[in-house]
């Protein structure tokens, strides 16, 4: 039986994509079955992210219409053993999703793989709710910034009410997820700090991911963040997998970073 | 809710924002004969409760292969027992012209907007059934009935205590709405707004730990964010209902 994980967010653009690709690599990196599921319809991009666009033949809405069976639509990551992406449809729209669908294709899944990464498409509506519906775990990205922590804020809300756990009578596993973080700005007082983040979402924190250019240039690669292991985001995003299957791991590029002569003479801040 | 007319003369009238305690006849089935007589008999009971009681009757439980009863015969009835029917709730029979010819609201077809999920359920106005042997306490006034929250209320939700208080003990967050009857307590920041004595208590109070409030309102009088920032903007703090103004003061 597979754990079932829901990275959403509320917000667009806060790096749901980006951090579903590094969680879903960094598990399989760890000897974990993974699959990514993209539930973008219309809108994916977490094929682009893995760099697997040019291999999409059949996608999730295939498989939830039968016009193509799940081993036919999975297609294999090069790179990482044991990691497969079910893309989303690009011409369809969400309408095509169900939750009969999706819940099938999950429990086929399920038999199939230790972890599910689900990418939820932003917003509330259909497409984010069927994302988190048969979730165990979700990931809530949220940038230090006041609409994103906002709408994280509302997200938790539609986790504890409108996901299947919720309805059973229990709760979905809930973890922050603080994305393009630049301590710079945090001490300028232009961008909120984790504290402050996690004063008003109250949940545990997961990690901490800097604002880093090589996420960019990942994902124009079309190679996940968390292969280039000499970034920073990537080693951030290694060390919240750690902490998510258990480990202790100290947050990381919390502070601001002093270079050259400077932090030589007059010894690292903080 | 309350707002200032800039227009040259002075109208006649307000409208103010007000939510009152309706308790609703639900009708299980119709015979003029049995309604009339067990109406009766539990107004001969509760002679203070039916004094000319507001009702709303509500119709969902009416089977539906029932014959409609006659609407007018329906209202009769009810006024002979001393009941003042306004309404009606799940309608889906009587023509709209006929109510409204009998002066009848319609009070739709019932729930509600996005409810707190909670181990407790929401609590329903209380129903005086038409055909029940219950020896019922008078309903208008409800025992209190104060709810406590231990989780965060998290943007877009929204949690009516109706009868009682409400006690939050985490953060009612920005975007959030929290209304009860009675007081509200909130053991965090009030980021959302908050709705005390709505049902028209003007003695119910708000506090908070920390006042960051959308808008805060006791019985329909409310201020709005921008006129709460006082010494009091972000500290613990109590809200109250002086005359027609709102206060706030230091915790």
């Amino acid at each position: 039986m597979a754990e079932i994980i829901v990275v959403t967010s509320g917000k667009g653009g806060v790096g749901k994509t980006t951090s579903s690709a590094a969680i879903g690599t960094g598990l399989a990196l760890r000897g974990h079955k993974t699959v990514l599921v993209d539930f973008d319809v219309g809108l994916r991009n977490l094929d682009l992210i893995m760099g697997c666009e040019r291999r999409v033949v059949f996608d999730l809405v295939n498989v939830i219409n039968r016009e193509a069976t799940l081993n036919q639509a999975l297609i294999k990551d090069k790179r990482t053993e044991g990691l497969f992406i079910l893309p989303a449809s690009q011409t369809r729209d969400k309408d095509a999703l169900t939750v009969e669908g999706v819940e099938s294709v999950l429990n086929e899944l399920s038999e199939m793989f230790d972890y599910i990464v689900c990418d939820s498409p932003a917003g509330i509506e259909k497409g984010a709710q069927l994302a988190l519906y048969f979730a165990d775990t979700a990931i809530v990205v949220t940038n230090p910034e006041v609409s994103s922590v906002r709408d994280s804020d509302r997200i938790l809300g539609v986790l504890q009410s409108k996901s299947r756990k919720a309805e059973q009578g229990g709760s979905i596993r809930e973890h922050l997820l603080l994305t393009r973080y630049n301590p710079t700005r945090v001490q300028a007082g232009e961008m909120l700090s984790v504290e402050d983040v996690k004063d008003i979402l109250a949940i545990p924190l997961l990690g901490v991911i800097p604002e880093s250019e090589a996420v960019l240039k990942a994902s124009n690669q079309g190679q996940p963040v968390v292969l280039d292991q000499q970034s920073d985001a990537g080693q951030a995003y290694l060390d919240a997998i750690a902490r998510f299957l258990g480990e202790d791991r100290e947050h990381r590029f919390l502070d601001v970073q002093r270079k050259g002569l400077l932090s030589r003479v007059f010894g690292r801040k903080g | 809710m309350t707002a200032d007319n800039a227009s040259s003369t002075n109208p006649p009238f307000r409208f103010k924002s007000s939510r009152v305690s309706l308790n609703e006849l639900m009708l299980l089935e119709y015979d003029a004969e049995r309604l009339r007589s067990e109406l009766g008999r539990h107004a001969a009971r509760l002679p203070s409760l039916f004094r000319q009681m507001p009702v709303v009757i509500n119709l969902e439980q009416l089977p539906a292969e029932q014959p409609l009863p006659p609407l007018s015969d329906l209202l009769a009835i009810c006024r002979e027992s001393a009941l003042n029917p306004i309404g009606l709730k799940g309608n889906s029979r009587y023509d709209a012209e006929l109510c409204s010819s009998l002066g009848l609201a319609d009070f739709g077809q019932g729930g509600r907007g996005e409810q707190l999920r909670d181990p407790e359920p929401v609590v329903e106005p209380e129903p005086v059934a038409a055909v029940t042997e219950q020896a019922a306490e008078p309903t208008v006034k409800a025992e209190s009935r104060t709810r406590i929250l231990t989780a965060p209320v998290r943007s877009g939700q929204q949690v009516y205590v109706q009868g009682g208080d409400l006690i939050v003990l985490s953060s009612v967050g920005a975007g959030a709405e929290v209304l009860a009857d009675g007081n509200i307590h909130i053991y965090g920041p009030l980021r959302g707004r908050a709705m005390a004595g709505v049902n028209g208590n003007t003695d119910a109070r708000i506090f908070c730990q920390s006042l960051e409030a959308e808008l805060i309102s006791i019985a329909g009088y409310f201020k709005a964010s921008e006129d709460l920032q006082s010494d009091h903007w972000q500290k613990p703090a109590q809200a109250w209902l002086c005359g027609t103004r709102l206060d706030t003061a230091a915790l």
